[in-house]
């Protein structure tokens, strides 16, 4: 059995987190990506934590490690002449380009899509960029930080007496990286039914306010005009519902909906909470959150996580666990599904890794490649693919053009 | 004009909530004809409301224009008007045998197959994998339940609130200094990662079906197309064997990097600073000050390790300004800088503005508004609205008459008997 994209050709002029991971669902699932980095340096991720053992050496960034899987490696000066040249032979032969460059950067390059469609008609240009290519703010710095403040989400992230916070990570960049790689995957079938690719203008900022959370959120405030606050702790009123700690750590409980009140007192075996008006007033009812935390609070630590997720579900209430990283890899239901992957890399060794979002069982992944070393795959790029001599390979690394 | 990338492949959308309704619609957005599955006897919370028919108090109208359910609520929630562009919308009673058949017959002609209930709903209705492959061998299937249609959590009841939790996200989220997690759940983040995943492992099975002519069941668990977005951390634990903990608005290596008081109520900018030009870059805007020059600001080393004070210094300059001022005074320098939006600030965005992102229509329930569009342009094939959200049933005739090429004496008695229809049963609460 075949994987579903071995016969997709991607060249990944991407780097950081946004575009690599638009080409890691691609890699992942069998597409010949060609990720082409600046010689000597590299993907700037490579520069990024964490590392291996804290050795910030470029070929130990947990993040580029994570995000390059299956890939292939190539380097290429794309300000040189040779290099540019190379780099139009690639495109003869590729499905889609994903880039994530400034949209200055291609043009400055003598790489605009008039050009690169001249040498190939059929090619999917994949452009993903903080604000997108057009528009005053294409040229605007961001980071993750940056990005999510510009989004519908941070205003109402964090306590209602301190700032807005950010999401841990790059939530925005992944977020964009996968919405990049679902449309062009779509993009790659018009091109295939017309003949004729296209130019795909992905912004991160457009990302967090498309559906459907963010387009969610900005749809209530055009119809109602209310803007989400900050509710930190706790929601007032809505019980029982959120975080909370039990005997060996947290769970969340989505319980506020008037019609789950009685299965949690079933659940809790608690027959009076169904007759006790504090609670079962509508109109008082969110007055007496503290009154019945205090109860809820004194009975969960006494039970262990698991125990408490299975009784609740037994009772159809929306339980889970809320676990700290460690307790994520040990979590029965992952590895009952083998979430998780463990990948051997030449430099970093073995370590465990999210595994593929999701699985074809037509189209079993093959056992995961580990993150290309820098150049890794010169040779067998320039000479196995395109035909150029190992002499041809040594001038072209002295010229720095690789 | 060319068609756009999808034209031609039908899908049909079982998408409740928000993974599986944003899915099609991103399907739709590209030209797909999605056709979504309704039915007048079940309400579907946070798809239409959280009921059909809403007492009219100030409470239950927050989530319905101008705070009024009007007469058909169903048409007016604003998860609907949100998410739910360009699709066809039918009902059908699944719950009954001929509601199957009929049902059989519009999979006889579809390509793909989409929905995010729990893992065995399908199979329960009489329509799950094994049933449907029988009509259409090679269907693909995705379904996007919470945790997956396998493992010991298969049957559980999953929120978008319960992936986040699950997945490690809830416990680094947080102020560095507070070491009690943010309690209010986070927004269902996790869902945006399943509904674009779910969009891309559809394409990939319909890639491989123009190949192989092999369709499949693709068993997708919403929390796993999440982890990979927690990679980092994940990382950060299986090579240092160490716990991530929360870092607020900091950064593992750039100072100054945070989220600073300006001029008004709650108003915020983040501000971010990656190297040491754009800190003298930062610095001139500022004029230079006394403080800034001291040598425990001079390099990034220091920097970081001094962020509080600098953090104060920076706060008290921002405090006199406005956030969007802030962002233009940096970004006209190189420094990246933005506000903390909120909605109303995105809808009189000038940039948002310039590239079109919202979307004027007018609906026949709700009347003209402004609607987020697409998280994506394609420069010969503009992806525009081309029908808004669609009201309950409001395609029966087409996809019954037209598609199924049922008479209408037959359409009509599938209306007698409560199979389709285009209004809430009247006991439905």
């Amino acid at each position: 059995m075949e994987q579903a994209l071995t016969d997709v050709r991607v060249l990944d002029l991407t780097h950081y987190v946004a575009g690599p991971y638009c080409t890691k669902l691609f890699s992942d699932f069998g597409a010949d990506v060609i990720k082409i980095e600046k010689p000597g340096e590299g993907d700037g991720a490579r520069k990024m934590g964490p590392f291996l053992d804290d050795d910030p050496h470029p070929e130990k960034s947990g993040l580029f490690l994570h995000l390059n899987t299956n890939k292939k490696g190539i380097t290429l000066n794309l300000k040189t002449r040779t290099g540019i040249k190379i780099f139009k032979d690639l495109v003869k032969e590729a499905d889609i380009l994903v880039e994530n460059f400034e949209p200055r950067v291609l043009s400055s390059l003598g790489l605009d899509y008039r050009v690169l469609e001249d040498i190939n008609p059929r090619l999917v240009k994949t452009s993903i960029s903080n604000f997108g290519q057009t528009g005053p703010y294409r040229n605007y710095k961001a980071t993750e930080l940056v990005l999510f403040a510009m989004g519908p989400h941070m205003f109402s992230e964090g306590e209602p007496d301190r700032e807005p916070l950010k999401f841990p990570g790059f939530k925005s960049q992944y977020l964009a990286g996968t919405y990049a790689a679902a449309v062009s995957m779509g993009a790659l079938f018009g091109a295939k039914a017309s003949g004729m690719g296209q130019e795909v203008d992905i912004s991160i900022m457009e990302c967090l306010c498309a559906p459907p959370e963010g387009a969610g959120r900005l749809m209530v405030y055009e119809f109602s005009n209310e803007e989400i606050k900050r509710e930190g702790h706790r929601k007032e009123g809505y019980y029982p519902y959120g975080y909370y700690p039990c005997k060996d750590g947290m769970i969340l409980i989505y319980g506020f909906l008037p019609a789950f009140w009685p299965r949690i007192a079933k659940w809790m075996d608690m027959p009076e909470l169904l007759e006790d008006p504090r609670f079962i007033d509508p109109v008082v009812r969110p007055e007496h959150h503290g009154d019945f935390e205090a109860i809820l609070y004194e009975w969960l630590a006494e039970r262990t996580q698991q125990d408490l997720i299975r009784s609740a579900q037994a009772q159809r209430i929306p339980v889970s666990p809320v676990y700290r990283i460690g307790e994520v890899l040990k979590d029965a239901q992952f590895n009952a599904r083998n979430a998780f992957a463990e990948i051997d890399h030449p430099m970093a060794g073995k370590i465990t890794y999210p595994g593929v979002p999701f699985k074809l069982p037509e189209a079993t992944s093959q056992p995961q490649k580990p993150a290309p070393l820098l150049g890794q795959h010169n040779h067998e790029i320039f000479c196995d693919v395109m035909g150029y001599s190992g002499e041809d390979l040594v001038r072209l690394r002295e010229q720095n053009i690789i | 004009m060319a068609k756009l990338p999808l034209a031609g492949i039908r899908v049909i959308d079982h998408g409740i909530v928000y993974t599986g309704a944003a899915a099609t619609t991103m399907l739709a957005d590209m030209g797909a004809e999605v056709i979504r599955i309704e039915s007048i006897q079940v309400l579907q919370p946070f798809t239409r409301g959280f009921m059909a028919r809403p007492p009219k108090t100030e409470q239950t109208g927050l989530g319905y224009p101008d705070l009024d359910p009007g007469d058909r609520p169903w048409d007016r929630w604003f998860q609907l008007h949100g998410l739910q562009r360009n699709k066809y919308g039918i009902t059908l009673d699944l719950s009954r045998p001929a509601g199957v058949e009929i049902y059989k017959k519009l999979v006889s002609i579809s390509d793909i197959i989409l929905d995010n209930f729990a893992a065995g709903v399908m199979d329960r209705l009489g329509v799950g994998y094994s049933a449907i492959k029988e009509v259409k061998p090679d269907i693909i299937m995705v379904s996007a339940s919470g945790f997956g249609a396998t493992g010991p959590y298969k049957n559980y009841a999953a929120v978008g609130t319960s992936l986040g939790g699950m997945a490690g996200l809830a416990s680094l989220r947080g102020y560095p200094d507070d070491d009690i997690l943010i309690r209010t759940p986070s927004p269902v983040w996790s869902d945006n990662a399943a509904a674009g995943t779910a969009v891309f492992a559809a394409l990939t099975a319909l890639h491989h079906r123009n190949k192989t002519g092999k369709g499949q069941f693709v068993d997708l668990a919403q929390v796993e197309t999440f982890l990979p977005h927690m990679g980092e951390s994940i990382l950060e634990y299986t090579m240092n064997h160490r716990e991530p903990k929360p870092m607020g608005n900091r950064d593992p290596s750039m100072a100054p990097h945070g989220c600073y008081p300006c001029k008004g109520e709650d108003n915020w900018v983040a501000i971010a600073v990656a190297s040491d030009e754009q800190w003298e870059a930062l610095c001139r805007v500022l004029g230079n000050p006394e403080w800034s020059k001291a040598e425990k600001f001079k390099t990034a080393v220091d920097r970081w390790e001094n962020q509080d004070e600098l953090d104060r210094h920076i706060s008290q300059w921002t405090a006199g300004l406005d956030h969007y001022d802030v962002m233009h005074l940096l970004q006209d320098v190189g420094v990246p800088a933005g506000p903390v939006v909120r909605s109303a600030d995105l809808y009189n965005d000038p940039h948002l503005k310039d590239r079109g992102f919202f979307k004027e229509i007018t609906h026949r329930a709700t009347g003209t508004h402004r609607y987020p569009g697409m998280c994506f342009q394609f420069s010969k094939t503009p992806a525009e609205v081309r029908m808004p959200p669609n009201c309950l049933g409001e395609h029966n005739e087409y996809v019954y008459g037209e598609l199924l090429g049922m008479p209408r004496e037959e359409i009509e008695q599938l209306k007698e008997e409560k199979y389709i229809g285009d209004a809430f049963l009247p006991e439905i609460p």
